[in-house]
């Protein structure tokens, strides 16, 4: 369904994150100006760096939505590429949109979009 | 040698054997075996690995010493309660077999008779403190007993209130009398109270007459002593700011804003002026409207709280700094919230109480309002575990368990009451689990549906915030409840929280989403410490100072006020002080060891004169000033007839005339000298700042007549305009780095082949204020201002870079330059 025209500036807002300590150490957001190779090797220091530090649960998370989604994906063939183990889950986020006015309150409309978990099981 | 230091040596010396495989296997009847030669060279490499943490492991002879630095503390030689629990028992086997003593139990206090006449003693000094901040000192004679000395004492004390309560009636205006009373008489045990003036500026009463004296010219705030002891603090503004913890912290500090932590400030020299208006807000809405250029009048700003911030004006017309402002448009309150930094309090300050119709009150809530800021993901969290909400509240529950980042809309607010943090043992965060509904509470707190209007209320009124002191625990008491707590109960209640006792009083708060994202915590002054002494002990939170906040605004390409914004006074004075502190560092080193600026050659061009451009210690927007108005006079005057010039360099005034670009030059030492024998004249006296922001450049080529000449007085302000550079390649920028445009004839070579070449010190357009290595980008980058009028043409013809050289330097860089908005 086609959505309706809002009026005024645009400001899109990320999707709500939880805070989790651990998330520093075992998961990558993917954005859609991430470059691959420089994911590619954050992710495999990253990745090492869980191998060696963590003795159950050892799963890296790669997340990425909408127009990253071909990207994370690719990310997770190189990684099967490299025999470890990759599993995939689609599922979609819920966002905001904030629809900014010059003199009036701004609009906040809800819109939700596709997203891709890859987990590289160490 | 004895046998302990045998063993020790010994120990050492295993620690530092790295372990090789010298008589190598895979060598065998001339041929090489590659897997096992493999194999053993990753032994190798292990062990050296391995040796490297041993060696370290084992030079460090105390426990306390193999603890990261942040977790290091002062006395931890002897005093077993500064390092971990779980070390304390290796420490303790080291100190008795060094025959170290052991610090645990407090010194014993007197007793008996002894202790009495302490206590009498205290008691007096006491009632002496009270009787010196009334006002009379009292002087007590020589040969009474103490008895005695308590009743004049006392007498004194009970004639000095009643002179005060007499004078506290005489008070016309209301809101004035009810402050008054309250300090006459406090209702708490702390001696919190609030501070605020009507119609005029407060005046300071330090928490402690102890420290008074300290406190005459610059003020602590509520957290000094805290700060005190683990940053290094810096004068600035009236009061006693923590410029950067004593621990070196840069990247820390980055990592810790973007990635896993959070920083949190003590905002409180912020002030705050109150606009109050008894039955409506037009009147309010007229003063602001004339101070915001009405921007801060906007109706999504008078409804749903949405804070505003930004530049207001002095007369309409000249730009005075940042505020921030929010409107409060209850059913009994009418008000209006303007926070400004402290450089530019009292000015604004005066300037509103000249422009208040009468029936505005304005309130001067400097001492009776505090902050704090917090940035970095773990902000909500670590707020969540300090401020308890009074009455169980979903939203803030769901609010706090989210990661920081820009999902919360700028400008959004709440506010609700808080229990008093003491209560809790320990900060613990809410665990919550994500509803569905997630994305409402955010559309809620926009729409100010989450918004307690009576907290909101009580905070920015003097009778709430005297009602949040009401019977203020003190920590003794805090601390009765929980021994009996768990001697009644159990001692499975030890480490919990408080229940709340009905008279206690409750905090209200008002918290905020600033334009940085950083959150901003609004609280009544005496309780901005209880909450920051619970905040700095979540694991989380780290401390910063303003060098910290400097440096992030780096990070994100943001300008610092005031140290980057020169064409404010405050921005160019604090630049002037700056310059004179490295200076004094300079002067102190030998000649033969400190650069000589001025015999560098840094335009290697014939014409050009020696040494650095302007004073090498500043931005020097004079210099820059004097020679771009001498170069348009220069320019203005080249196609006239030579021969209509006189065959002297000189006018009959006395006046250099511009026939060459070494004319330009000399010209503009002129006004520096000038201008120095102007300031030896009065050391009290600042030049006029020579630069504005944008706008029109006072530039009449008519008025040049055919003699070209620089009289110093009549050159116009400078614009200039906010930008940030960036590196091109390699290379460093620091503070005060000139900044040049690339010359029209060399484009070429510098954009295409980066190609050195000799520039010409005409070119010089601007300065950086700020510059440093970004470590977001991970770059050198600068913040700084640059000539308004370049600035547009470079726009026009599409060019986006600028030449840099630091100063003291020879070599010129390329950078990208990029508008920043004020």
């Amino acid at each position: 369904m086609k959505r309706e025209r809002i009026d005024g500036t645009l400001i899109k807002h990320p999707p709500m994150r939880k805070y989790k300590v651990t998330e520093e150490k075992n998961t990558f957001f993917v954005k859609s100006s991430t470059l691959y190779v420089s994911a590619v090797k954050q992710i495999s220091k990253k990745v090492e760096k869980l191998n060696a530090t963590q003795t159950k649960n050892k799963v890296f998370i790669v997340k990425g939505m909408g127009k990253s989604i071909p990207k994370v994906l690719s990310i997770g063939v190189y990684f099967q590429l490299k025999n470890y183990r990759v599993e995939v889950f689609t599922g979609s986020v819920k966002v905001l949109d904030e629809f900014e006015k010059e003199d009036d309150d701004s609009i906040l409309s809800k819109r939700t979009v596709s997203s891709v978990e890859v987990r590289i099981i160490l | 040698m004895s046998s302990k230091t045998e063993h020790k040596r010994r120990k050492l010396y295993r620690s530092r054997i790295i372990r090789t495989e010298v008589q190598d296997p895979s060598f065998k009847d001339e041929r090489l075996n590659v897997e096992e030669f493999l194999k053993s060279r990753e032994f190798e490499v292990n062990q050296l690995q391995m040796a490297q943490l041993k060696s370290k492991k084992n030079s460090s002879t105390r426990c306390f010493q193999s603890l990261p630095r942040s977790m290091r503390r002062r006395t931890a030689s002897h005093n077993i309660k500064r390092v971990p629990r779980r070390l304390r028992p290796r420490m303790i086997r080291e100190m008795t077999s060094n025959n170290g003593s052991i610090l645990t139990k407090k010194p014993k206090h007197s007793r008996g008779r002894e202790l009495y006449k302490l206590k009498r003693l205290h008691r007096l000094l006491k009632l002496a403190t009270v009787a010196k901040s009334k006002g009379k000192p009292l002087d007590l004679p020589a040969g009474l007993d103490l008895k005695e000395k308590l009743r004049i004492v006392r007498s004194h004390i009970a004639e000095l209130q009643n002179a005060k309560d007499a004078e506290v009636q005489t008070y016309d205006n209301m809101h004035l009398k009810f402050i008054k009373l309250h300090q006459q008489s406090l209702n708490n045990k702390l001696g919190s109270m609030d501070n605020t003036a009507v119609n005029e500026l407060a005046v300071f009463k330090p928490h402690a007459l102890k420290y008074s004296n300290r406190q005459k010219k610059f003020k602590w705030l509520p957290t000094h002593v805290w700060h005190a002891k683990r940053a290094h603090m810096i004068k600035r503004w009236g009061f006693n700011i923590a410029l950067q913890p004593s621990q070196k912290c840069y990247r820390a500090t980055h990592r810790n804003y973007l990635h896993s932590h959070c920083i949190a400030w003590d905002t409180s020299y912020i002030g705050t002026i109150i606009l109050h208006h008894p039955t409506s807000l037009t009147p309010l809405i007229e003063l602001v409207g004339r101070l915001s250029k009405n921007k801060a009048i906007k109706p999504k700003f008078l409804k749903n709280h949405k804070i505003w911030e930004g530049i207001i004006y002095q007369d309409n017309e000249d730009s005075i700094g940042h505020s921030q402002i929010i409107w409060q448009d209850l059913a009994n309150v009418k008000q209006c919230i303007l926070r400004v930094h402290p450089s530019l309090y009292e000015s604004l300050f005066k300037l509103i109480l000249k422009l208040a119709p009468k029936d505005v009150t304005v309130f001067d809530c400097r001492y009776s309002l505090a902050s704090f800021q917090v940035a970095g993901p773990a902000a909500l969290t670590a707020l969540g575990a300090v401020m308890k909400t009074a009455t169980a509240n979903e939203n803030w529950k769901q609010l706090c368990s989210f990661r920081d980042n820009s999902m919360i809309p700028t400008g959004s607010s709440i506010s609700f009451y808080i229990n008093d943090p003491r209560y809790l043992n320990k900060p613990h965060k809410y665990h919550h689990n994500i509803r569905e509904d997630e994305l409402d509470l955010v559309i809620a707190i926009k729409e100010g549906k989450v918004f307690d209007s009576a907290s909101f209320e009580d905070l920015f009124t003097y009778q709430g915030r005297i009602k949040s002191y009401k019977n203020q625990p003190s920590l003794k008491e805090l601390d009765l409840r929980r021994n009996i707590i768990v001697n009644n109960d159990n001692v499975e209640n030890l480490g919990k929280t408080l229940p709340r006792n009905p008279d206690d009083p409750l905090v209200p708060i008002h918290l905020s989403k600033l334009e940085n994202g950083y959150y901003q915590v609004i609280v009544p002054w005496y309780w901005n410490l209880p909450v920051w002494y619970k905040l700095m002990r979540f694991p989380e939170v780290r401390y910063g100072g303003l060098r910290q906040m400097h440096q992030l605004n780096l990070e994100s390409n943001r300008p610092t006020y005031p140290f980057d914004y020169p064409f404010w006074y405050h921005g160019f004075v604090s630049s002037f002080i700056q310059g004179r502190e490295l200076q004094k560092k300079w002067e102190l080193r030998p000649k033969g060891k400190r650069l000589s600026y001025s015999k560098l050659n840094i335009h290697s061009l014939p014409g050009e004169l020696l040494g650095e451009l302007g004073d090498p210690f500043v931005s020097d927007w004079r210099y820059l000033q004097a020679l771009q108005y001498a170069l348009k006079v220069h320019k203005e005057c080249v196609h006239l007839d030579p021969s209509s010039f006189d065959v002297s360099n000189w006018t009959t005034l006395g006046h250099r005339c511009l026939k060459q670009l070494q004319d330009v030059y000399e010209c503009v030492r002129d006004v520096q000298r000038q201008d120095s024998e102007f300031e030896n004249a009065d050391e009290e006296k600042i030049l006029p700042i020579p630069i504005k922001y944008q706008g029109e450049y006072q530039f009449d080529p008519t008025k040049i007549d055919n003699v070209s000449v620089v009289v110093r007085d009549e050159i116009p302000k400078l614009p200039v305009t906010l930008i940030s550079v960036e590196i091109e390649g390699t290379g460093h920028i620091t503070t005060n780095a000139r900044l040049y445009q690339v010359p029209s004839h060399d484009w070429q070579s510098w954009l295409a082949n980066n190609e050195q070449k000799p520039v010409r010190a005409k070119y010089l357009v601007g300065f950086v204020t700020t510059g440093t290595l970004n470590l977001a980008s991970g770059k050198h980058t600068g913040i700084g201002c640059m000539s308004y009028e370049v600035n547009q043409l470079l726009h026009k013809e599409n060019h986006h870079h600028l030449l840099l050289r630091n100063v003291g330097e020879v070599t010129f860089r390329l950078v990208k330059f990029q508008d920043i908005p004020l």
